[in-house]
């Protein structure tokens, strides 16, 4: 469980995150969405620890954030960034194997091995193990680095996934098998929360949305609630056209043009 | 499958090791074929015949010493530069060009004109020791220099860092001169001897004076294997992957300091080797750290043996400073990294 309460944060004088206030329960996936420079990537790494100096409080599993030591988060915390520089090239199973860092000493064990291998299967690169990342794609590299994160907080039943727009540069099966897989994750009992730029996939796939717009919370709920074609509208200055939920399963929205 | 394979490639590098350092051992101005070899070793476990032969002489005073100052360097200086480049997140990161070594002279040089007037009761007790720790200190100064002001947010700034090594080397370049102009002849001696770098000093009590710091610094650093890992991922991934990473750079940073500055301290500057042995190894082999430090422990050891048997059967009975050998054989690396660099974008 994740529960924020009057988050401020600062960069400088500038003003980040204002007052925000979210919780997020076991089970559950969250799409944070927002235009650009709302604040949704810098919420996020608040949440995985990787910026400090805010105010407010992040409680973690019940836990305050600021109590966790960065050993113990990550046996049950894994972050998909938003860009995934590979400063080198290694061999693909090696790098899905650095997902268990966390749960290793020096060698990993056999059953840590199969773990790496069954997330590269599920991400559909199974017969990728032995080849070199920079031999692939970049939705390829993109899933690579995915399965590392599922490996990382593999069947961790309180687990939680932070992920910043996991869906760059991957083809269209591909954004739903790793939507759909993120809210498997969620079913199992995790906490998923999840940057998306592509508001119908976050109604397609969120339990909530939490809308984000100058560093303030605008609405948090269910996407049928949450994305009314005003709400869009202010945030996007972009008229839409809503689509109910009846017809394609989920609310979704189609642009009509600017206002 | 490529687990086999890499320790393969550790067994051959081994083996390499070996074999320089018999040949080594052998070859130079007196030769010592193998057969004699054997026979000098196997009397030293007996040693029922008192009478030493000029062979015996030679092999046990000076070439045994001399190789296996060698082999600590040579290990030292390769696994400190792994990783260097490691925690700076860069392949151009090595100890020399980016000032470490020169700090760690510029210690050692203060050292020997102040020492014998300022500190004339530590270098009579320590000899050796005090000469080691106070070139650790002038890298680990360096280092620690360099890191806060090259590495904003994590991410290494390739052009500040070598612009940061040119002011260093600079600047120490000018400061060692000065001592230059205000020694006398003997510490003049030692001096030049430290800008080019040659293991022609070595003596068993050298080797005795590094062994402590290089096993110290080698010892230590093959266990980073997991974390210089995850930090090819970037600083902020090795954190979500439970890697302390203050603690990690600071560590990584006095183990390197301490190696460098004791291998400073016993050969002078060796330049370009630490640049070169990572780099064979990535190219050849894998980046993963878990073969790469060991690897550049037996690879560095290696190829510095080798170098120092140039250096002294080129010219004999004359010896070369070792760093030019090393030079020639690191700088056409240097240039081809710095092309394939250039091409993909990472230098602008």
């Amino acid at each position: 469980m994740i529960s924020i309460q009057g988050l401020n944060y600062f960069i400088g004088s500038q003003r980040i995150l204002q007052d925000v206030q979210m919780r997020v329960v076991g089970g559950e996936l969250v799409g944070i969405i927002g235009p650009n420079g709302a604040g949704k990537s810098s919420l996020l790494k608040l949440i995985s620890k990787e910026n400090h100096g805010y105010s407010g409080e992040i409680l973690i599993n019940g836990k305050n954030l600021k109590k966790y030591k960065i050993l113990e988060l990550a046996k049950f915390r894994a972050v998909l960034p938003q860009s995934n520089y590979l400063a080198v090239n290694l061999k693909v199973l090696d790098i899905v194997l650095m997902g268990r860092y966390p749960h290793f000493n020096y060698k990993p064990s056999s059953e840590d091995i199969r773990i790496a291998k069954c997330c590269l299967d599920e991400m559909g690169m199974a017969g990728f193990q032995e080849r070199m990342i920079f031999t692939l794609s970049g939705g390829e590299q993109q899933r690579v680095q995915l399965a590392r994160v599922l490996a990382q907080i593999y069947q961790q039943r309180d687990g939680i996934l932070l992920m910043d727009e996991p869906i760059n540069g991957l083809d269209l099966e591909y954004q739903q098998v790793i939507l759909e897989k993120a809210k498997d994750l969620a079913r199992l009992g995790m906490c998923v929360i999840c940057v998306l730029h592509d508001i119908n996939l976050a109604a397609q796939y969120a339990d909530q949305i939490l809308l984000l717009k100058n560093g303030k919370v605008k609405d948090f709920g269910p996407p049928e609630e949450v994305l009314t074609e005003e709400a869009v509208f202010d945030m996007y200055h972009t008229k839409v056209k809503r689509i109910e939920k009846g017809i394609l399963g989920y609310t979704g929205i189609l642009p009509s043009g600017m206002g | 499958m490529i687990e086999k394979y890499k320790t393969i490639f550790i067994i051959s590098l081994l083996l390499f090791l070996i074999g320089s350092c018999i040949l080594s051992i052998c070859v130079g101005a007196i030769e010592i074929p193998l057969g004699d070899l054997m026979k000098i070793i196997n009397k030293q476990f007996r040693s029922n015949n008192p009478v030493e032969s000029q062979q015996e002489a030679v092999l046990m005073a000076i070439r045994m010493p001399r190789v296996i100052l060698g082999l600590l360097i040579g290990g030292t200086l390769g696994i400190c530069g792994t990783a260097i480049q490691g925690i700076f997140r860069n392949p151009l990161a090595e100890p020399g060009l980016i000032g470490i070594s020169s700090g760690a002279s510029l210690f050692a040089v203060m050292f020997i004109v102040l020492g014998n007037s300022l500190f004339s009761s530590l270098t009579h007790y320590m000899g050796y020791y005090a000469l080691a720790i106070v070139s650790f200190l002038g890298a680990l100064l360096t280092t620690t220099v360099l890191y806060k002001f090259s590495v904003r947010k994590g991410r290494t700034s390739i052009t500040t860092l070598l612009l940061m090594g040119i002011a260093i080397n600079a600047l120490i370049g000018a400061l060692v001169g000065l001592f230059t102009f205000i020694a006398n002849d003997e510490e003049l001696r030692n001096i030049t001897f430290w800008n080019l770098g040659s293991l022609g000093g070595a003596s068993w009590q050298s080797v005795a004076a590094l062994l402590p710091f290089a096993l110290i610094c080698m010892g230590s650093l093959l266990f980073f294997g997991k974390p210089l890992n995850a930090l090819l991922l970037g600083e902020s991934q090795a954190e979500h992957l439970g890697i302390n990473l203050q603690q990690t750079k600071r560590t990584i940073v006095v183990l390197t300091a301490i190696g460098v500055g004791a291998c400073v301290a016993l050969s002078g500057i060796i330049g370009f080797l630490a640049l070169l042995v990572p780099h064979l190894l990535r190219m050849t082999v894998t980046a993963d750290h878990k073969f790469l430090l060991p690897g550049s422990v037996l690879l560095g050891a290696s190829l510095l043996v080798l170098a120092d048997l140039l250096a002294r059967t080129i010219v004999i009975p004359a010896e070369l400073p070792i760093g030019i050998i090393t030079a020639i054989m690191g700088v056409p690396m240097f240039l081809a990294i710095i092309i394939k660099n250039t091409k993909e974008g990472n230098i602008s």
